[in-house]
């Protein structure tokens, strides 16, 4: 009697693959004519048929199944010139297309996506994407253009602090957001203490942020995934660019390997605070240390027609010492190994072999100590995704994702006669795996569908000491466990499902639910990022965070895809969250564990964005309205409270205008209602000194914030291969003192007398840099 | 050497250039607390019991005393003593010998309430010696770096706090707060230096507490609200107080010694 249902789940499942009689394939790549480079999402049409056409992939890659003919395909990407190819389709060919940027005029800056009216056509949806060329004149501190300053003034991306690199995505948490550099992730996305994010855009060739609705190809995180892409670099000449800022430089060399067929690019940066010490007449100034430096390099080859390998590498290190007394560094380590193979005209493969590894080191040298601590987290994965294209209206994305993580929380070594002890905490290991499946399907002309399903898996192992703790989080028993022996194993299955229903050419509406496991979690003492925050994972104590999103929105585009408008709600459900006991311990203890506490929270939102993506003024504006609210058992009497990053209001303008050939303008303005806060509701004395008392917790709400960012950026020279300009910006252009913390303590003169003390980080900052390309 | 970290820290902040100002922030009047600070001394010392009510924030008048509370101090052998009011919210016993390694428990009644708290007496830990060397400037300027030595025990978990007193001033802020545990340092001799450089002349006075792990973590919190409200939520210090008080009830011993830096 299920027979009926069991043969339509089984037709719904194989629809996509049954096979239609007399099909041919063409597939091939499409890259920029000018250097080579891949464009991602670029579409191949039918002449006269629209709906039939196919995208590239992350790698260039398409593949158009049609039935036997004669077509004219048309190949098409914004900001470059379309091009018609006449084909006599009859079996299986490959056709690789290049095409040209147009030559820019001032009335058209176009910003490179791929299709005109992808907002309101593509059925992914919550999805933010940057070119980062576009964000060269978005005013940023410190006049370095930064991708994650740049998408924290995106609706639903809340920037973590004045000036940090930590972002919250829809309510969510700073550790939830995978960050990751072809397609390798990235522990600490910050340097200075988060002033500056590790990402040097001249390396980079795109970088979506998907707030929601993601792909099943992702996953372990629970609020966002921050997929950014590296260049590839030029493979038909050399070409080196880069900047000299008053607070770093950075110079990016490319060129090809062999002609058309490899290339490289090597990027780098580096910070120079430090030298301006070696200037001071103080010996402890000139002894010091204060800098940072990014390298990222890559090569890629074509090893045959179907075959090419890719080598990626991203080395940075945030250094800071203090008259040999202190040094303190910390950084990223990241590989890639990557080989794509085309297996048949319908299927493409890629499989990447990755290495990451996080760690700092704190060294201190003083009264004839030598201390070195250090902390470290180490990951080996192998990947392996396939795409399968079995027609236009459907592209079938399975594969896996095997992680082996190692943890090293802590070591504390000394040398020679010291009055400290050496100690080291037990290390951790994990192994996370997944596997998904997901096909993205137009069903018809106006309703496009993405379903899949990924399980994903977290085997917390040793060899390690495993604690147990009673309520309170006192230690009951401790076990040793050997290597590779499972201690805890956590899985479940992530369902991803999104719909698009086109109304008209020009708006449609989209829902998306999707699901994620977290398994790993950043304790952080402080709610700026600092490089001691630590990763520890899902363990017998520990459970995985749950993520359940539901988001709905309507999509409509203005004067010819000119403008891109969108209006999306979402609803998060946030299940085993994780904070602290009051007063917890988090640095180097080996029962870290005993310390937390668990409990949920929801956090719910509307988000406006109006995008101008053609013409002399480009930019958007963003409006957010939005609450992340937790529940704790433990924390402030079982009551919900306002997480942190709860903002209620949140408003962006970013403009970007071309006075003319040689100026451009360009300046942001951010508004945004207080975080919440605690804030005591009384005081008394202890041991005579005044102590304010607390109540609720985050029951109150820090000043509101807002600021005006301005750049110019003149451009002096500029040739079809050269340019050289000037960029001037002034971050905070109205010297409003902005709370970055306000604290409550008694009056340095009248200790009788208490008082709230508000500390603003940046006033104007002014900042010039100085660009060159050949 | 926390110290030294939040002073590596401070000096990072410095270079960015930051402002820092009074500001009115609105703030509600909570409901009046119970305040109690108590605490006893091994030897023979006076037993010092303060009941106090808190405050709103903003408010300029000494908060109010309590002088009608019933304080009972007893021990694990049975002991049971009352503690009488002296008036200003105090509560002194002269002539009360403690016991290092006893159990104490306090009672306060008042007003309908009652609240206990319980604190064990640790083994009295002596300073070694004080001493003055002159040090060439780093972190600090130069000078003479002043420091009281003392040997921990080994095999046993020990909580410290260090007070000091400049030429007879006591040093009595909130950023004074001076709080040391061996968790490095199990079994090791101890240093307590002050975080300045002294003159010839300048006298310091070193005095060693020792207390359990409750009245450390109180301590502990208790600088945390104080020195470290960045971080994610400030919170209540962890009392050692049931029944809804704040304060602390702490059972201590004391060491001193005392310096004269010369030449």
């Amino acid at each position: 009697m299920f027979y009926k249902p069991v043969q339509y789940l089984l037709m719904l499942l194989l629809m996509p693959v049954m096979a239609m009689a007399q099909n041919v394939t063409v597939s091939g790549t499409i890259k920029d004519a000018a250097n080579g480079e891949d464009l991602i999402g670029a579409i191949v049409t039918v002449k006269g048929q629209t709906t039939k056409g196919a995208a590239a992939n992350a790698y260039g890659f398409y593949s158009l199944t049609l039935p036997a003919g004669d077509y004219t395909l048309v190949y098409q990407y914004v900001g470059y010139s379309s091009r018609e190819e006449v084909i006599s389709l009859q079996k299986n060919t490959t056709l690789n297309v290049s095409l040209s940027p147009v030559s820019r005029n001032l009335d058209e800056v176009v910003v490179r996506t791929e299709r005109a009216d992808r907002n309101v056509s593509a059925t992914q949806m919550s999805v933010f994407r940057l070119d980062p060329k576009q964000i060269e004149s978005v005013p940023v501190l410190f006049g370095e253009k930064d991708i994650i300053k740049t998408l924290q003034l995106t609706p639903g991306v809340k920037a973590a602090g004045e000036g940090n690199a930590g972002f919250f995505v829809r309510g969510g948490a700073a550790d939830q957001n995978l960050i990751l550099l072809d397609e390798a992730p990235v522990y600490n996305a910050s340097h200075l203490l988060g002033f500056f994010s590790v990402f040097n855009s001249d390396a980079l060739k795109d970088v979506s942020l998907y707030k929601g609705a993601m792909p099943a190809e992702f996953g372990g995180r629970g609020s966002s995934v921050m997929d950014v892409k590296m260049r590839d670099g030029n493979n038909k000449e050399f070409s080196a660019s880069g900047g000299i800022g008053l607070i770093a430089s950075r110079l990016t060399v490319e060129g090809p390997i062999v002609k058309d067929k490899g290339s490289f690019i090597i990027s780098g940066r580096r910070t120079y605070a430090d030298l301006f010490l070696k200037l001071s007449s103080d010996e402890r100034l000139k002894n010091s240390k204060l800098y940072f430096y990014d390298l990222n390099v890559k090569g890629n080859y074509q090893l045959s027609a179907k075959d090419r390998i890719f080598v990626s590498g991203y080395f940075g290190r945030d250094v800071f010492g203090f008259n040999d007394l202190v040094g303190f560094d910390w950084g990223n380590a990241t590989g890639t190994l990557r080989w794509n193979h085309v297996l048949s005209s319908k299927i493409f493969s890629n499989t990447s072999f990755i290495f990451s590894n996080y760690n700092y080191r704190v060294k201190l040298f003083f009264d004839d100590e030598d201390i070195t601590i250090k902390s470290s987290i180490q990951d080996l994965n192998l990947k392996q995704d396939f795409t399968f294209i079995p027609n236009p209206n459907n592209t079938i994305k399975f594969g896996f994702n095997i992680i082996h993580h190692t943890f090293k929380p802590g070591s504390f070594q000394v040398s020679g006669n010291s009055s400290f002890n050496s100690q080291e905490l037990t290390g951790r290991k994990a192994l996370e795996g997944a596997v998904y499946v997901q096909n993205d399907m137009q069903v018809s002309d106006r309703l496009g569908l993405q379903y899949g399903l990924r399980y994903s898996g977290f085997n917390f192992m040793g060899d390690a000491t495993a604690y147990t703790f009673d309520a309170k989080g006192n230690k009951i028993s401790e076990r040793k466990y050997k290597d590779w022996e499972s201690i805890t194993y956590y899985g479940g299955l992530e369902p991803r499902v999104a719909a698009k229903y086109q109304l008209n050419n020009v708006s449609s509406v989209k829902a998306s639910y999707n699901r994620n496991y977290q398994y790993m979690h950043l304790l952080s003492n402080s709610t700026t990022a600092s490089p001691t925050d630590i990763w520890v994972p899902s363990s017998n104590n520990v459970k995985p965070q749950i993520v359940d999103q539901f988001s709905a929105g309507y999509f409509r585009n203005f004067k010819d895809n000119m403008f891109e408008v969108s209006v999306e709600a979402y609803y998060k459900d946030l299940k085993n969250q994780i904070d602290y006991k009051n007063g917890a311990e988090l640095i180097f203890n080996e029962l870290v564990e005993g310390e937390l506490v668990y409990g949920k929270g929801t956090a719910y939102g509307v988000e406006l964005l109006i995008r101008k993506q053609t013409g002399r003024l480009t930019g958007w504006l963003s409006y957010t309205l939005s609450r992340s609210l937790r529940n704790f058992n433990d924390i402030n009497n079982g009551d919900a409270y306002p997480a942190r990053q709860d903002r209620i209001h949140d408003i962006a303008i970013v403009a970007m205008y071309d006075l003319n050939k040689k100026l451009k303008l360009s300046a942001n303005w951010i508004y945004y209602t207080g975080s919440a806060a605690t804030f005591p509701s009384g005081k008394y004395t202890i041991n005579g000194m005044q102590v304010p008392y607390y109540t609720e917790r985050n029951g109150y709400r820090m000043p509101n914030y807002h600021r005006l960012d301005l750049g110019l950026t003149w451009i002096t020279r500029k040739t079809e291969k050269t340019e050289r300009s000037w960029n001037f910006s002034l971050y905070n252009a109205y010297g409003r003192q902005n709370a970055y913390t306000i604290s409550f303590r008694q009056n340095e003169d009248n200790p009788a007398q208490t008082e709230a003390v508000q500390v603003a980080l940046f006033t104007w900052v002014p900042s010039i840099t100085y660009n060159f390309k050949f | 050497m926390s110290k030294r970290l939040s002073l590596f820290v401070a000096f990072f902040a410095l270079i960015f250039s930051s402002c820092e100002k009074v500001v009115d922030i609105d703030l509600d009047d909570a409901d009046p607390q119970y305040v109690i600070e108590a605490e006893v001394y091994e030897g023979v010392d006076t037993v010092e019991v303060q009941i106090f009510r808190s405050t709103d924030y903003y408010g300029k008048s000494p908060q109010p005393p309590i002088d009608h509370a019933v304080v009972i101090l007893s021990d694990e052998t049975g002991d049971s003593t009352q503690i009488p009011a002296a008036g200003q919210g105090r509560y002194l016993l002269p002539d009360f010998t403690g016991v290092a390694g006893r159990r104490y428990d306090l009672s306060v009644t008042v007003d309908g309430k009652i609240f206990t708290a319980r604190a064990v007496m640790q083994q009295p830990i002596q300073i070694d010696s004080v001493t003055a060397e002159f040090r060439k400037a780093d972190f600090r300027s130069e000078g003479y770096e002043v420091a009281a030595r003392f040997t921990d025990p080994a095999g046993v978990q020990n909580f410290y706090r260090v007070i000091y007193t400049i030429n007879d001033t006591l040093q009595n802020e909130p950023g004074d707060l001076y709080l040391l545990n061996d968790k490095f340092t199990d079994g090791k001799v101890m240093k307590a230096d002050l975080f300045r450089r002294f003159l010839p002349g300048d006298k310091i006075e070193f005095e060693l507490r020792t207390m359990d792990e409750k009245v450390f973590d109180f301590f502990t919190t208790l600088n945390d609200v104080l020195n470290n409200q960045e971080g994610p939520a400030p919170s209540n210090p962890n009392t050692n107080i049931q029944g809804g008080a704040l304060g602390y009830f702490g059972a201590f011993t004391s060491s001193r010694k005392t310096i004269i830096v010369t030449d």
